[in-house]
Formats: structure tokens, sequence, C-alpha cells
């Protein structure tokens, strides 16, 4: 799995991704981690099939028992099905996840993590020097969804938004916003569910000064690209299966 | 259905085998609990049947109260079985579980190769292959507790196999209530055989997985 420092000042940020040993058929993921001294945090951790590369790259970094938090932005497979062995890795970790996912995200497992539900309105959290926001991204795509943005750092890490479905090994920074648009788009459209809900994130997201958005899969976005990303995303439709299904049944 | 299961049971490892195998049992179980509920039936039906004869079933009416016992008996014994057949496939997916973690473990251990912390996984590897060890014993202390809860059942229908052969002679006595009677100890012997039947297949699963 290819290992990418994207914030080192103080505290890292480090991103996974790109798991050539990841079984054919399951998504690409993007995997972080915040390591703050004795405290680490990752986000997205991911499934279980990828779990073993994870902890492998994770276990180079900080021993396992400095992994203090875990946060999942919300409950599908891709981001946190290894949740069950986390759960062995890191007994004593906390896994901050939208509240109202806690009684689902428990059907993969957590007997010992301490599930630590983000209240709707979000939240933040503390390692040593980072200072962490939980973000609501909700109904983008699940309906309670949270980012999590690093003031300091100045990174988003923006879930499912940004997202997009690339062939294996693209690399790791978006390089022509323009030609990446056709990767996102089906992807925005066909798995966020709200226009509103969007508009009102990209509204809450213009007052964040962001130098990188790092989405769950694909591509990060820096510099610019960052506001080009809100511009594109702003004015797309997005809810379009209900609108495909009409169609076709005209 | 029997093949496919069999070819269900061969994809998974013997150990993997006895989550399903147990879970299997429990299901099955539910069967011999309507069974069982049809002889407590038949033993009301034959007291009824017994209380209209009057004196010319006398020798029937205490048959009926044990028959009605030995149903009652089944029932209370298939759902303890059933929580510990539930019990059996729990503690057996925790192993699985355990064992696949480790499994897990190891792998990313060899990924980091030479890495100083390679060391760290490899003992918290052995940590949860000792937890499913630990899991494995007890599966098997659990398996076999079920197979004696499943040897009371069988001891139970050996009964009633008696029963219903007395049930027959004291029919016959019976006159004019001898057809009815005669069908209440053939509904009994029916069910008895069926339950041992099912009872057989499950100690069959399970002795396949110890």
């Amino acid at each position: 799995m290819k290992e990418t420092i994207i914030y080192d000042e103080g505290y890292q940020w480090i991103m996974f991704g790109r798991d050539p040993d990841k079984p054919e058929g399951i998504i690409d993921t993007n995997q972080f981690m915040i390591k703050d001294g004795t405290r680490s945090l990752l986000l997205d951790p991911g499934g279980i099939e990828i779990f073993s590369s994870m902890l492998a790259c994770v276990t180079r970094h900080s021993d396992p028992s400095e992994i203090t938090d875990i946060f999942a932005s919300h409950q599908d497979p891709d981001i946190i099905s290894s949740l069950g062995l986390w759960d062995k890795a890191t007994p004593h970790a906390k896994l901050h996840s939208p509240w109202i996912w806690e009684g689902f995200i428990r059907h993969f497992g957590c007997e010992k993590i301490q599930y630590c539900g983000i209240p709707d309105e979000g939240s933040e959290l503390e390692l040593n020097q980072a200072r962490l926001q939980f973000i609501p991204a909700h109904y983008l795509h699940s309906s309670g969804n949270f980012n999590v943005y690093d003031p300091k750092a100045k990174i988003l890490m923006s879930g499912d938004i940004g997202a997009a479905l690339e062939p294996h090994g693209s690399p790791m920074f978006v390089e022509d916003f323009d030609e990446h648009v056709q990767k996102m788009t089906m992807f925005h459209q066909r798995w966020m569910p709200s226009n509103r809900a969007k508009n009102d994130w990209v509204q809450r997201v213009r007052k964040l000064d962001i130098k990188i958005m790092a989405p769950q899969h694909g591509r990060l976005f820096k510099g610019a690209d960052v506001k080009r990303f809100l511009d594109w995303f702003e004015a797309l439709e997005v809810g379009t299966g209900v609108k495909d299904l009409a169609s076709s049944n005209a | 259905m029997v093949h496919e299961y069999v070819y269900f049971m061969n994809t998974y490892s013997q150990e993997q085998a006895f989550f399903v195998s147990s879970a299997v049992v429990a299901g099955r179980l539910l069967t011999v609990m309507q069974v069982a509920k049809e002889i407590s039936l038949a033993a009301k039906n034959a007291k009824a049947i017994a209380e209209r004869a009057g004196e010319k079933a006398n020798s029937f009416k205490p048959i009926t109260d044990f028959i009605d016992e030995m149903g009652r008996e089944t029932i209370t014994l298939v759902e303890k079985i059933n929580e510990q057949a539930l019990e059996v496939s729990r503690s057996a997916v925790e192993e699985l579980r355990c064992s696949e973690a480790s499994e897990r473990f190891l792998h990313a251990a060899s990924l980091l190769g030479e890495h100083r912390r390679a060391e760290v996984l490899q003992d918290k590897a052995k940590e949860i292959e000792a937890d499913a060890e630990r899991q494995k014993k007890e599966v098997r202390q659990q398996a076999r507790a079920l197979l004696e809860m499943l040897e009371r059942i069988w001891s139970c229908m050996r009964a009633s196999g008696v029963i219903s052969t007395r049930s027959r002679v004291e029919a016959v006595s019976a006159e004019e209530y001898q057809e009815s009677l005669q069908v209440v100890a053939e509904t009994i012997e029916k069910a008895s055989e069926r339950i041992k039947d099912i009872i057989r297949d499950c100690e069959r699963t399970i002795h396949q997985n110890m």
C-alpha cells in the first residue's frame, strides 16, 4: 500500500492507498492517519479486505497501542467494516462516528473499542497538538456523515465528497481539474441524494481555509483546485437516480 | 437439499463448520419442538377420550398423564438444547473471528518484514490465537454438553416406544373407544420415531465436527 505524508509540521497527516494487493472487484480507498506524538487517529480505516495492509502501514509509524482514536465518516463497509479487527488491535481506542449509526456500525464488531457518537451539529477532537473539527456533511452521501477539518494543517478529509472512480495506480493529486471532472460526475450525481444538503455543505466549507481536500476515493485536491471543486459541485445537480428512473419509465 | 447442505459444509474447514452445524442443529430442533407439541396434543386428546370412556379406559388414564409429561419434558429439553446449540454457534463464530484476526495480524507482520514492530504484531497474533484456542476448547465442551442433552431426548423417545406399545394393549379393552385410542398410540409412535430420526441426524452432524 502506498504511503504519502501530506502534512508534517509538529504532527503528521499520512495517506495510505493504491493498494496493489487489494482483491479485485472492491473499490480502491484512501485511508488517513494523523500521528501526533503518543496519540494517533485513523480516519476511515477501510474494509476487512485491506486490514492487513493497513495494519502493517500503520505499525510502521506507530505502535498499535498508540492508536487512541478512530474516525468513521459514516457506516459504509469500505469505511469501517474492519472495525471488528481493529477492536482486537486497538482495544483501548475510541471510535468517533455519527451518533445515528452506532447500532448499525456495532454489527461490524465493537466489543472493546468505545463508540463516541458525534452529534449532528459536529464536535471537536484534540489529540496532542492537533485540534480537529468534525464538520457535518449529512446526506453526502450518507444520512449521518462527517468530514474532518484540521485548521492548522488546513486539510479537509472530505469522505466521499470529491471522490472519483479511477483505474488502479492513479496519481495522488489532481493534476488537471477539467480532465478530472469526468471521473467524478457520475459518482456525485448518483451517490449524493440531496441538492439542498450539497449546497448547505458548500456554504459551510467555503468558510474554511483549505489547502488540501482529501476524499476517500481517488485523488486529492490542493490549492486552487479546492475552490474549483466547490464551484463545480455547487453547480452540479445531484440525486439523478430518481430522474433517470422517471425518464426510463416514460 | 441434503446435497446442498453437504456441499455447503465441505466448503468450510472443520473449525469453521461448527458455527454452521450447531446453528443447523438449532434450526432442526424447531421441528422437534413442533412434533413434541403434537405429542402433547395427542396426550390431551387421549385424556379426553379416556374421560369419556370412563371405566372402560381406566388403565389408559395413567398412560395419558405419562405421555403428557413426556411431551412437556421434551419441549423443555428442546428449549434448553436450542439455547445450547446457539451458544455453541456463537462460541464457534468467536473462535473463527479470532483465528481469522490472528491470520491477518500475521500477514501484516510479514508485510512489515524486518521492521522492529513486526514482533509487536506477531505477539498480538499469538495472543489472539491463544484466545482462539480457549474458544475452541469451550466450543468442544459446549458441543459435548449438547450431545448429552440430545441423548436425554433420545431416552425420552425410547420410553415413548414402550408407552405406545402399552397404549395399544390397553386400547383393546376400551371397547368402542379402541379405535380412537389406537390412533393416539399410533400418533405418539410416529412422532417419537420422527424425533428420534432428527436427533440421530443432529448427533451425526455434531460428531462430524468433533
